[in-house]
């Protein structure tokens, strides 16, 4: 796992923190059941503070991203947890609402936003 | 018990002034043994402890180490009643220093010194401690409510109020009281061991309270 | 699961001066800071802590035991680092150690040597002639020596470098790995803070402000900025402190409290901002 706070960014730091590990849990960086390091360490590699990094893994935790083993630590979750499943659900909405805002502006038809779609599956050897 | 540990820290806050301190102890006493009587070696050094003893303070203030003793693990009984053990311990090491110096003095120089009497012997170190009480006594509640510099002019006070004693004595009945003191020395010796005693006992009581109140 | 610190309306008055009714705690293993403007009841309030003053009311529980009944046991578990040393003339680094350890059953003389070695501090060399950041790190080993639960800072960093403030940072941040110990950090320079706090208890003139997470507090206010024809009174109503100038105003308020207009800018603040202009507030009264 990597993480680099940026000081001079608008999100707070458990915002980075938690967008972060997000990313590299959907890009697959870091694989299911592996153990992240733990609160305080983190804390004290990134010189921030404790209850920082309890906020970014707690929401994390919330999310289905990751989860707690008491008196273990923090471990990645599966792409087979119920929860996990909806996250990436909901980033594949979003993403896609995104797209279609950009379609309108630039004034494509809901047919033309279809065969793009089309084509990148294709393309991306989705099946 | 956590008292004696306050001694030590006194000691150790003191070490590096008490070599200065007892050359010139040593010098006084070289200087005053050739022809003075014990009784007034005795009774020079009990001013004079008081005086260097006063220093304490004035390091402790120096160096804020009042922040020290608030963050160790004492309470402030044992802050001051260290403070009283520390200044009584340098006396009594003066005292027993000067006492083994002066006893070996006539064996070195027969000429110079008097048969050491006992009693005689007895009465001055009681009446030096007695004296050395009473300014201790007097300037160490003084010490402790103002501080060293505020209480440093004040602490003369003491000092007047035994030079005025003795001057008191002195004009009323000086031979009287003398010759009193003299026909019973070993019974003078306890009532002034032990009225330094209690006079110590009841400044240590007064410098508690101070202490508690500036709280 | 008792709090290591844990403060109940504790109040103390002296002629001009009143530290009125501070209620805070500190959970195991998080490091709080204590700040406020100069002044403001910092000193006062870690003195009552110490039971080097005793309060008018309220109580202090250390470790969950009384701070006055059980004195001195309490002060075996707490060290203390204050801005400038304290220590007599002429003592060396074992002097020090001679002079204190004495008064804690804790003390480890391996691991004494061990922090003498690692902060680099040089045993011949008075301690009057250290330099702050040594003094700093003399007293700071000092207290990790006798294995503290509690470490106390007054105004460390007044008087550091830049790489000394950051090693402190990170020697609080190991200090507290474990989740077994707590750091009480009192500052009038937040950038120490500003990361590594968790907790922020924040005094002005006496008086309680906030105390809580960092976060909670910096999420709580605001900063407003806007034209000078925009601040009206309703506006300064609810700004607990602001700065006009001819081009512009620059001000504090609850995040909640704002209703936000076209033309005005709302930013995060930081704590610096928030003493800032909660000291300006008080100021202006």
């Amino acid at each position: 796992m990597h993480i680099i706070i940026a000081n001079g960014s608008d999100s707070p730091i458990y915002q980075q923190i938690k967008e972060q590990v997000k990313e590299q849990i959907l890009s697959g960086d870091l694989l299911e059941g592996e153990m992240l390091p733990s609160l305080r360490q983190l804390a004290r590699d990134l010189k921030i503070s404790v209850l920082t990094t309890t906020r970014a893994y707690n929401e994390l935790e919330e999310e289905g991203f990751i989860v707690s083993q008491p008196g273990k630590g923090f471990y990645v979750l599966g792409s087979s947890s119920e929860l996990f499943k909806e996250q990436l659900i909901r980033t594949v909405e979003s993403s896609l609402i995104d797209a279609i805002k950009a379609a309108k502006h630039a004034s494509l038809s809901e047919e033309e936003l279809k065969q793009i779609l089309d084509l990148l599956l294709e393309v991306d050897g989705y099946d | 018990m956590t008292a004696i540990k306050m001694l030590k820290l006194d000691y150790l806050t003191m070490k590096p002034h008490l070599r200065t301190f007892s050359f010139m102890v040593l010098f006084v006493m070289i200087f005053l043994s050739v022809g003075s009587s014990i009784t007034l070696i005795l009774i020079n050094i009990s001013w004079y402890i008081a005086l260097v003893a006063a220093n304490i303070f004035a390091v402790e203030e120096k160096h804020n180490m009042g922040r020290l003793y608030g963050t160790l693990a004492l309470n402030l009984r044992s802050i001051v009643l260290g403070r009283y053990l520390f200044i009584l311990s340098l006396y009594l090491v003066t005292l027993c220093s000067v006492i083994i110096f002066v006893g070996l003095i006539p064996s070195l120089f027969p000429l110079s010194g008097n048969p050491l009497i006992i009693e005689h012997f007895l009465l001055s170190t009681s009446l030096s401690f007695l004296i050395f009480s009473l300014i201790v006594s007097g300037q160490l509640p003084l010490y402790f409510k103002m501080g060293y510099n505020k209480a440093r002019i004040m602490s003369i006070i003491p000092f007047l109020f035994l030079f005025g004693l003795a001057a008191l004595i002195n004009y009323i009945d000086p031979l009287g009281v003398l010759n009193k003191v003299l026909s019973n020395e070993m019974g003078f010796s306890i009532f002034f061991f032990f009225c330094g005693i209690v006079v110590m006992m009841a400044s240590y009581m007064v410098s508690l309270k101070i202490k508690n109140k500036q709280k | 699961m008792t709090d290591i610190l844990n403060v109940r309306g504790v109040t103390k008055s002296f002629p001009g001066f009143i530290l009125d009714n501070i209620s805070f705690y500190l959970p195991k293993g998080y490091i709080m800071g204590l700040v406020g403007p100069n002044g403001a009841g910092k000193t006062t309030t870690i003195q009552l802590i110490l039971n080097i003053l005793r309060a008018d009311s309220g109580k202090i529980e250390l470790f969950g035991l009384d701070n006055k009944e059980y004195e001195v046991r309490i002060k075996q578990d707490i060290g203390v680092v204050f801005d400038t040393s304290f220590f007599a003339d002429g003592w060396k680094v074992k002097d020090v150690e001679k002079a204190l350890s004495p008064f804690y059953d804790n003390w480890n003389k391996k691991h004494f040597a061990d922090l003498i070695d690692r902060f680099e501090l040089p045993r011949n060399k008075k301690i009057e002639k250290f330099s702050r950041g040594m003094q700093m790190k003399l007293m700071l080993s000092c207290a990790l020596a006798h294995d503290a639960k509690l470490l106390i800072l007054d105004e460390p960093t007044s008087g550091l470098d830049a790489v000394a403030r950051d090693q402190l940072s990170e020697i609080l941040q190991d200090y507290i790995k474990d989740g077994e110990r707590s750091v009480l950090f009192s500052t009038h320079i937040t950038s120490d803070l500003q990361r590594i706090a968790d907790y922020i208890t924040f005094i002005n003139r006496g008086k309680l402000f906030y105390t809580g997470s960092l976060d909670g507090l910096v999420e709580k206010y605001s900063l407003i900025k806007g034209k000078p024809t925009e601040l009206d009174d309703c506006l300064k109503d609810q700004m607990l402190g602001f700065r006009v100038t001819n081009v512009g105003f620059e001000g504090l308020a609850e995040t909640s409290t704002i209703t936000k207009t076209q033309s005005l800018i709302l930013e995060p603040a930081s704590l610096d901002d928030i003493i800032l202009f909660a000291s300006k507030k008080g100021a202006n009264q």
